[in-house]
């Protein structure tokens, strides 16, 4: 299955401004769901387990996450703005999966 | 009849400051170690943690709906009063929960690029909970705040 992930960046960014940078991914974060009867295998968990930005090769922000935060999970967080560049975002399954968006480009006024 | 009425309340009474005279000594080490193996899983993590730091209170918030329509979607943010430059920033915040086996909720990982010591995420909490954060800041200093949280539908999903 394939995630689209979401990222929102303000408009109209100045060098100095502290921006709030929301990001979402599809994604069912499924606990381990044990199986009814001795003979029934339960599901086993998968979620997305490590959040990371990165700007311009520096880690901004990272999260480890659990089944616990809802289903798409929704995480935001800050950055003080010094130079252009690129973002660079990351999302971990805990099977291993890897999903990363690089098109997020930060533009000065 | 009466003095043998008198006699079975009289050892009956012997028995019972006895059995006080022993229970009190003997109690307090039973009480203390049945103390020690109630330790809540997120107190045994915050220790884990912590080691020998004392936490300070009041410089973590935790903003939480006053009652959550749903377990399934309660958004949360927290944040940290602090200055975030090179010198002194917070480094993680820690999200735990007082009702989970696995108390940790989430991690979060900030560095002096971050300009503010704040996230926001939506968590799954079933049933009516406290919800601890615990920030760490790159001197080696532990804050704490909590939280109770309120949902109002609980597991009839």
């Amino acid at each position: 299955m394939k995630y689209i992930p979401h990222i929102e960046l303000p408009q109209n960014i100045k060098k100095g401004d502290i921006i709030e940078i929301k990001t979402l991914i599809p994604h069912e974060m499924r606990p381990a769901v044990s199986g009814k009867s001795k003979k029934e295998e339960g599901t086993p968990a998968r979620f997305i387990e490590a959040f990371t930005a990165e700007f311009n090769r520096k880690q901004v922000f990272s999260a480890k996450l659990s089944p616990e935060i809802s289903a798409n999970p929704y995480i935001s967080f800050f950055m003080k703005v010094t130079e252009p560049g690129t973002f660079v975002f990351t999302w971990k399954e805990n099977n291993g999966q890897i999903i990363q968006n690089s098109e997020q480009k930060l533009k000065l006024e | 009849m009466l003095s043998e009425a008198k006699k079975l309340q009289s050892r009956r009474t012997f028995i019972s400051r006895l059995s006080i005279l022993l229970s009190l000594p003997l109690a307090q080490p039973l009480l203390s170690t049945y103390a020690m193996a109630k330790e809540e899983p997120w107190e045994t993590k915050l220790k884990q943690i912590m080691k020998d730091n004392k936490p300070i209170e009041g410089k973590v918030s935790i903003e939480l709906p006053d009652v959550a329509s749903h377990g399934n979607l309660v958004p949360i943010k927290i944040s940290v009063v602090s200055s975030m430059t090179e010198e002194d920033y917070v480094e993680t915040i820690t999200l735990l929960s007082n009702q989970n086996a696995s108390p940790v909720l989430a991690e979060f990982n900030f560095s002096p690029l971050s300009g503010k010591a704040e996230c926001s995420t939506t968590l799954r909490l079933m049933e009516n909970q406290e919800v601890i954060a615990l920030a760490k800041t790159n001197g080696g200093k532990f804050y704490l705040g909590r939280r109770q949280a309120y949902i109002s539908i609980s597991k009839n999903l």
